[in-house]
């Protein structure tokens, strides 16, 4: 199994995401392989955006989504795509049952730069090359070649006769529509700390390099323990051959294992042999992993939390208290914390705010709106009966 | 004037001295116990905002409270709260005392070694409903440096939410497993709420969050996106998709020429 030339990878990722599932995200990763030139590398982005909807067991996602590769200065292939994600899933007997449709529609382009070898007749040949790759041979009929600039000055219909001549750099861009429509069957289960999934699923693919029928199946098992994770997964898949009438078996396999050093810092290393994608018809190939993940940062969401327990001080830990009352006049902050006696919050934006610094412990409260009322948002932690018909809420900060 | 009478007459200035002596003595030092029980300006809390008769029960049992070693500061937290809720007195001193029952229950439940944070919170969560068996599970369970007090916590806000009791213990075991982070803790009542409202049900919710700890995620991301089913989070069955990352849809680069110049794409 040879696994080729290295690559270095930089890349980072954003992302968004609404309780409900939606979300947008983005990522772009910067390819080089060690000592090679600089125009040796490629970089690579996608931008996407997803709208969820569950209820019940069905759900559903539409996401759209731009990705695209500058690959060593000369090629540049863009796509974009539509996917529409049906799914219903059912739950018997601690098996997860998944039936998913997909159906995405977009297209995709690549601009680059080939060589054109003029015919000896004076005629124009085919660019260097012509033929001899997939995707070239599966976009003859259907892509639309616009043609390219440069040129050696000659004039094309003239034989002279003498040394052969020059190759020329023309660019030419290719471009099709992209399409997969399809669908799978997955069934999960978790053992405790490990989980098990085997899944089904057969796709028809137009990616302009490898058209046809995609079928096949995959099992996956996966074990985390402390701070380390793992997992390892097999699939056989039938792709499409170059003929229409041809579907070739592709088998691959993945072996992976992740330890999380700190609550941001996380090391993976990953070994996989990757069979053709059916979206976007690249060959398969064998590939090993190392790397370091750092999340920057986390944002609090979309839900305002009633209690935020902050960073540790020399007198206890910081703790934020909000409630929504954009009708109150005025709303305290009243618990264990306080002796009970009325804390003034202040208003900012419809929320009510305050902060105390607490010490180890349980500690009950409550917000007392406008002087009288006794009050306690659904969402709080630690909701219980006070005992005499209303609520209080708790927050514990451990010691 | 007998034997008797005249040895007792001698002895009985001295034995009275000595009586007197010793009762002043164990008066000190009961009054000395008395004060150490009850911090004094919790009393003085107590006394001004209660009338006479509620405030001596009340003290009455933070000293038994206090001798039975319970815990004092929840209870005196307890009727000031009836204060400032205008709560009848009387009512006031019967919560005050079934608290104080709680806090009995719950250390006998957690056995000798609970201190008086996990006693609190163990109390909390018997008063919330949590099963008395799960409590217990999971303070044999609880490793070393483990916040107790806040898995217990946490417990009871999960049976609130109507979470089987195994089930919300098996999520507690998945946080566990993946290192003990009380910040991770915290996320997991939010998440298995989220979850319910969007329409699963509390067991698969619980399930669903486990999962997510279990791979290293946040609980938030359960159920979200790709990361349907248990287990890893991503649920695409593309085949060549990363399965290791969530939702991976970084773009292959297209296949490489061999060298500039060539042509071959």
């Amino acid at each position: 199994m040879a696994l080729g030339q290295p690559y270095l990878l930089f890349g980072g990722r954003g992302e968004w995401m609404a309780p409900s599932g939606s979300g947008a995200d983005g990522s772009l990763t910067l390819g080089h392989p060690p000592g090679a030139d600089a125009a040796a590398g490629w970089l690579a982005g996608d931008a996407g955006a997803m709208l969820a909807r569950q209820r019940g067991p069905f759900s559903l996602e539409v996401e759209g989504r731009a990705w695209g590769t500058r690959y060593q200065e000369e090629t540049r292939y863009t796509a974009a795509g539509l996917t529409l994600r049906p799914r219903i899933e059912l739950e018997w007997g601690g098996w997860l049952l998944g039936l998913q449709g997909e159906e995405v529609r977009g297209g995709w382009e690549q601009e680059q730069e080939v060589l054109v070898l003029p015919a000896a007749d004076g005629e124009e040949s085919p660019p260097a090359g012509a033929g001899n790759s997939d995707r070239k041979s599966k976009s003859k009929g259907k892509g639309k070649n616009k043609g390219g600039k440069g040129g050696s000055g000659s004039d094309p219909g003239t034989v002279e006769p003498g040394p052969d001549p020059a190759p020329v750099l023309e660019r030419h861009t290719l471009s099709d529509d992209l399409r997969l429509r399809g669908g799978s069957l997955d069934l999960a289960r978790s053992l405790g700390p490990a989980w098990l999934r085997v899944t089904a699923g057969r796709y028809l693919a137009n990616n302009g390099f490898a058209d046809g029928s995609y079928s096949g199946i995959d099992a996956e098992f996966g074990y985390a323990v402390g701070r380390w994770a793992g997992g390892v997964g097999g699939r056989w898949w039938r792709v499409p051959g170059g003929r229409a009438d041809v579907a070739l078996p592709e088998a691959g396999f993945h072996a992976e294992a992740q330890l999380q050093l700190t609550s941001a810092l996380s090391a993976g290393a990953r070994l996989e042999r990757a069979i053709r994608d059916p979206l976007y018809g690249t060959p398969g190939g064998t590939a090993a992993h190392l790397g370091l993940s750092w999340k920057l940062g986390e944002h609090g969401g979309a839900v305002r939390a009633v209690v935020a327990v902050g960073r540790q001080t020399d007198e206890g830990r910081r703790v934020e208290f909000r409630i929504r009352a954009p009708d109150a006049a005025q709303v305290a902050l009243v618990g264990d914390f306080s002796a009970w006696q009325p804390m003034p919050m202040r208003e900012r934006g419809g929320y009510w705010e305050g902060e105390v610094i607490l010490g180890p412990g349980t500690h009950h409260f409550a917000f007392l709106v406008d002087g009288e009322t006794w009050t306690v948002p659904p969402e709080a932690p630690g909701i219980a009966d006070d005992g005499w018909g209303r609520h209080n809420a708790s927050v514990v900060i451990p010691s | 004037m007998n034997f008797w009478s005249r040895r007792t007459a001698r002895l009985r200035p001295r034995l009275t001295s000595a009586f007197w002596i010793f009762a002043l003595l164990a008066g000190m030092m009961g009054g000395a116990v008395h004060a150490r029980a009850q911090n004094p300006a919790d009393l003085e809390q107590i006394r001004s905002r209660f009338p006479a008769a509620a405030a001596r029960s009340l003290e009455q049992t933070l000293r038994e409270a206090e001798r039975s070693g319970l815990p004092t500061a929840p209870l005196v937290a307890k009727a000031l709260e009836g204060a400032a809720k205008q709560v009848p007195p009387p009512q006031v001193v019967a919560a005050v005392r079934q608290l104080a029952g709680d806090l009995r229950r719950a250390r006998t439940l957690l056995g000798g070694r609970a201190g008086a944070g996990e006693t609190i919170a163990a109390a909390d969560a018997l008063r919330r409903g949590a099963p008395a068996e799960g409590i217990r599970r999971l303070s044999a369970a609880a490793q070393s440096g483990e916040p107790l007090d806040l898995t217990v916590h946490v417990y009871a806000d999960l049976i609130a939410q109507g979470i089987p009791p195994d089930a919300a213990l098996e999520v507690l075991a998945a946080w566990r497993e993946r290192g003990a982070d009380p910040k991770l803790l915290r996320e997991v009542p939010t998440a298995v709420a989220r979850r319910v409202r969007e329409g699963a049900s509390p067991a698969a919710a619980a399930a669903e969050v486990g999962a997510a700890v279990r791979a290293g995620q946040s609980p938030a991301s359960a159920g979200k996106g790709g990361s349907k089913g248990k287990g890893n989070a991503a649920g695409k069955a593309q085949p060549g998709g990363n399965s290791s990352q969530k939702n991976a849809k970084s773009p292959k680069p297209p296949k490489p020429p061999n060298s500039k110049g060539k042509g071959r794409p």
